[in-house]
């Protein structure tokens, strides 16, 4: 008798001494929304991090502070990434939570050295996620994070924003997230590329409020080029057409502009990419593998300036053709410029080691320079759906 | 325990001590002498004042008194008047002179009474209970036999419409406190000849009218028997709700799910005795029980069947969805906001983070005194008077919701949570499991508190196993999901249209399980034939 009523009082103990020791509040986090990672000389390493404000995000009814800064960054620096991590948590009140950071930003000298140290602890830390973005700077890492955006006012979201949908109305940068580095990094035929981004105008005003209350903000930063590794090293910066090469290439084109200059004036047609489908293939060539790239993109007609005749379909194949020649140049300028840099970008290596598994067993300790001599074969099939909601221009009807 | 054990003891004692108990545990026959039968009804009413009694003689070569005895209030009085005192007064005078007491009783009896329902009563316990049902019985002098005629009258409730199963579409009446009237409106839309009533009475002091109602042919005997069994079993002094009787022949004493099923719409009794189930009705209360009843009934409305199959379906899928979140929307805020902060969308995360700025207590706490002050409100409205009642609503949604957050003591965001689980919670159809919800809400608060997600999954599962561990008269509760019978999903989770309802529900009885005709889906009709085409 006595023991059964005993049961009760042990389940509730159990219940409320054992349960909630993991337990935090939300007012007690600290979201961390960005990272980086700067090299500061060798052996020395500072860790920034961007913490969200939520009273100078959130929509507040009872108003009235002045402004708040919608972030703050605070760093630290150590001779390891955790070290410099829990020196920079000393300088802040809550607990860092870093489950909602959604990018990571490394410094151009760090990127130099190797992204594979930094990026272990990210695989390794249960808090981290691996869909975070990832972002090489041009220069300081830092400084990207302490500059402040207008509208979208958390910095690292404005800017992941503006790599999505610039990668898909211009492409030119590439979004990849931390699994996709990892895993190029992993794989053997196939190396990374990370878009970059800088900080135009003078970094100290970026920081400052006034920032973000001018109608042309005059510091911001901005997503440009694409660094180009070589294992875990960065090698080289591509950038424009080139660096929509490499999208084109990757399939990830969704949607450009291509300008098409006409024969005689100096004037230039454009061409709206819509769809595009890549393939990229290797034929098995005794010991020495090709690749062959066929490119099919959709477009449709988004400027006419040419004095050409849009009625006429040839002239619509025409364009077609010129269409054809430009991705075809971009692409092999692209490729051309990896294969200087030994750096396989595009994962031909995997492409041949999935066709012809037996010839790249023979060709992946010497992969570099055979990446290097590798013949390309591009051949870009375009369509031009349509010329849009006119056919005409209306100056060149009349005329 | 043990000190609710004693009480029970110890009234015991005193019912057998007093006499408490109306009746005598052995009936003694009536008196001769019509004083004495008179005196002794008086002194076993105690003299009550609403006793009434008149004494007639018919005068002839021998002087014949009867008496008359009713309680003023329980028999209709124009019957008694026009169709017993009337007759037995003043008709049939003639021949009264040579009349013999034997063949006077005997007249009365079969003549003299203009009354459709008339029974002999010998001895006391029948006398006094037929007095106290509100039936008439006349008392003859030098005679030891008594007629109670059915006068059962008074004032009564008229039908009204149904306050706690409301329907747009149905019909809109329902049951009131008296019993004969709440059979009749069933009978009325069960016009079988295998409707059946059988009736008991229970309750030592209060002596209520209990009344099985079934359709002979479909319904499972063996529940029927198992009702019957579980009813006689209950001896307890009154019945004045059909709570009474649910608690005492449910199957599992303990459990917060009920296993009988409430309603006060006789088209609900109907529809449930032409599946097979039991109805329970007892006098003094518009509310019956239907047995068995299993879970997934307390999802479905009766308009279910009487509206478009389509939105039916979806209504269930809604009050599904509504019985989760009342259940567990409090539990997985706190549990979401102190242990699973990487689940919340960031941006949604950092609106939360702000406005818990300055929030003095844990999210526990804060939803805990939300949820409570809102069982409160909910409490009191109830409980005052209608005008009264808005009132208070009104300030409590507006002192509650924006003072509360603009005081900083809970967040807007909680007040959404407990505004979301009110809502949820009032949108269940039936009353019974609403209240269960409700209970089961502070469990699960209080787990998700300590464990978080793990918690209340556990929690989860805890109670799925009670709910498939319960049985309502035999009937597994959560079937038929659980043990799933494919037959029966087209009235489970969805409500077939009605051409596609052929069987009845499996588990509840295996009798008569066609309930129409096959292929009677509507369509238009094939060509007319020649001769017929012509003639249109």
């Amino acid at each position: 008798m006595k023991s059964k009523r005993l049961i009760p009082i042990v389940l509730t103990l159990v219940l409320l001494t054992t349960g909630c020791w993991n337990r935090i509040e939300l007012e007690e986090l600290a979201v961390i929304i960005a990272l980086s990672v700067d090299k500061v000389r060798p052996g020395l390493y500072r860790v920034t991090f961007q913490e969200v404000n939520p009273s100078g995000v959130a929509p507040q009814q009872s108003g009235g502070s002045g402004q708040a800064v919608a972030v703050r960054t605070f760093s630290g620096t150590g001779p390891t990434f955790l070290e410099a991590a829990r020196k920079a948590s000393r300088k802040i009140s809550r607990r860092m939570f870093v489950a909602h950071t959604r990018l990571l930003v490394i410094g151009e000298a760090m990127a130099r050295e190797g992204i594979g140290d930094p990026l272990d602890i990210f695989q390794r830390d249960n808090e981290l996620r691996l869909n975070t973005i990832m972002l090489i700077a041009k220069g300081k890492a830092e400084t990207v994070l302490n500059t402040l955006t207008p509208v979208t006012k958390i910095p690292a979201l404005s800017l992941t924003k503006s790599m999505e949908r610039t990668e898909e109305r211009w492409g030119e940068n590439i979004e990849v997230d931390i699994q996709e580095v990892v895993k190029a990094l992993a794989s053997e035929g196939r190396d990374p590329a990370i878009s970059g981004v800088f900080v135009v105008g003078k970094p100290e005003e970026g920081s400052k409020i006034d920032n973000v209350t001018n109608t042309k903000t005059p510091t911001y930063p901005i997503i440009s080029g694409v660094a180009m590794f070589k294992g875990d090293r960065l090698t080289h910066w591509i950038k424009g057409s080139e660096a929509r090469g490499l999208l084109w290439i990757r399939d990830k084109i969704r949607g450009t502009a291509i300008n098409l200059t006409c024969r005689k004036e100096k004037k230039t047609n454009v061409v709206e990419v819509f769809r595009s489908k890549t393939r990229v293939q290797a034929e098995p060539e005794r010991g020495k593998p090709k690749i062959r790239i066929t490119i099919e993109p959709e477009a449709q007609m988004e400027e006419v300036h040419c004095p050409i005749d849009l009625n006429n379909p040839e002239e619509i194949t025409r364009l077609e053709k010129q269409m054809e020649k430009v991705i075809k140049k971009e692409v092999e300028a692209t490729v051309n410029t990896a294969q200087k840099q030994r750096s396989d970008i595009f994962g031909f290596g995997e492409v041949i080691r999935r066709a012809d598994p037996k010839t790249w067993k023979k060709i992946k300790k010497d992969w570099d320079r055979q990446f290097a001599n590798t013949d390309v074969d591009v051949e870009v099939k375009a369509l031009i759906r349509h010329t849009n909601r006119i056919k005409q221009p209306m100056t060149i009807q009349k005329g | 325990m043990r000190p609710f054990e004693r009480q029970k003891r110890r009234k015991k004692k005193k019912g057998k001590d007093q006499r408490g108990q109306v009746f005598h545990e052995e009936s003694s026959p009536l008196f001769h002498d019509l004083q004495k039968n008179l005196n002794k009804i008086r002194e076993e009413l105690g003299h009550s004042t609403d006793l009434v009694v008149r004494e007639f003689e018919w005068d002839g070569e021998r002087k014949i008194r009867f008496a008359a005895v009713y309680i003023d209030g329980l028999v209709d009085n124009n019957m008694v008047g026009d169709f017993i005192m009337k007759s037995l007064m003043l008709e049939s005078r003639d021949d009264r002179q040579t009349i013999s007491r034997k063949t006077a009783f005997d007249r009365v009896q079969e003549n003299g009474l203009a009354v459709g329902e008339v029974k002999i009563t010998r001895d006391w316990n029948g006398l006094i209970l037929s007095i106290l049902c509100g039936e008439t019985v006349i008392l003859m002098d030098g005679w030891d036999e008594a007629i109670s005629c059915g006068t059962k009258g008074g004032e009564k409730r008229p039908i009204d419409e149904p306050t706690s199963q409301v329907v747009i579409r149905g019909p809109r009446d329902s049951f009131t406190e008296s019993i004969r009237t709440n059979t009749a409106l069933v009978r009325r839309r069960v016009k079988s000849p295998n409707l059946w009533l059988e009736t008991m009475r229970i309750g030592k002091v209060t002596q209520t009218d209990v009344s099985l109602m079934y359709i002979k042919g479909i319904v499972d005997e063996k529940i029927v028997r198992e009702v019957k069994n579980r009813l006689e079993r209950i001896q307890i002094d009154s019945i004045l709700e059909s709570g009474y009787i649910e608690e005492m022949i449910r199957d599992s004493a303990f459990s917060l799910f009920p296993t009988l099923y409430m309603t006060e719409r006789p088209d609900v009794i109907a529809g449930n005795l032409l599946e097979g189930r039991v109805a329970i009705l007892v006098d003094g209360t518009p509310f019956a029980l239907v047995v068995p009843a299993l879970l997934n009934q307390f999802f479905q409305t009766t308009e279910d069947y009487y509206q478009n199959y389509w939105i039916s379906g979806f209504l269930r899928f809604v009050r599904y969805g509504a019985f989760l979140l009342s259940l567990l929307t409090p539990s997985l805020y706190i549990a979401a906001t102190t242990f699973h902060h990487a689940m919340i969308p960031t941006t949604f995360l950092i609106t939360l983070v702000a406005q818990r700025e300055g929030i003095p207590f844990p999210a526990f706490v804060e939803a805990l005194i939300m949820e409570l002050m809102f069982e409160i409100l909910r409490e009191a409205g109830i409980r005052l008077p209608r005008p009264v009642g808005q009132a208070v609503s009104i300030v409590g949604a507006i002192v509650l919701g924006e003072a509360a957050v603009r005081a900083g003591l809970v967040s807007p965001a909680m007040v959404i949570v407990v505004a979301i689980t009110a809502i949820a919670s009032f949108s269940a159809p039936s009353y019974n499991l609403a209240i269960t919800a409700r209970l089961l809400r502070f469990l699960f608060m209080l787990v998700g508190a300590s464990f978080g997600l793990f918690g209340i999954a556990l929690l989860l599962i805890v109670v799925l196993a009670h709910l498939s561990s319960l049985r309502s008269f035999g009937v597994p509760y959560l079937s038929p999901l659980a043990p799933f019978v494919f037959s029966d999903q087209k009235d489970t989770v969805f409500r077939f249209p009605w051409w596609s309802l052929i069987t009845r529900p499996r588990l509840i009885s295996q009798k008569n399980m066609t309930r129409m005709e096959k292929d009677l889906r509507p369509s238009p009709p094939d060509k007319p034939t020649e001769g017929e085409g012509n003639e249109k």
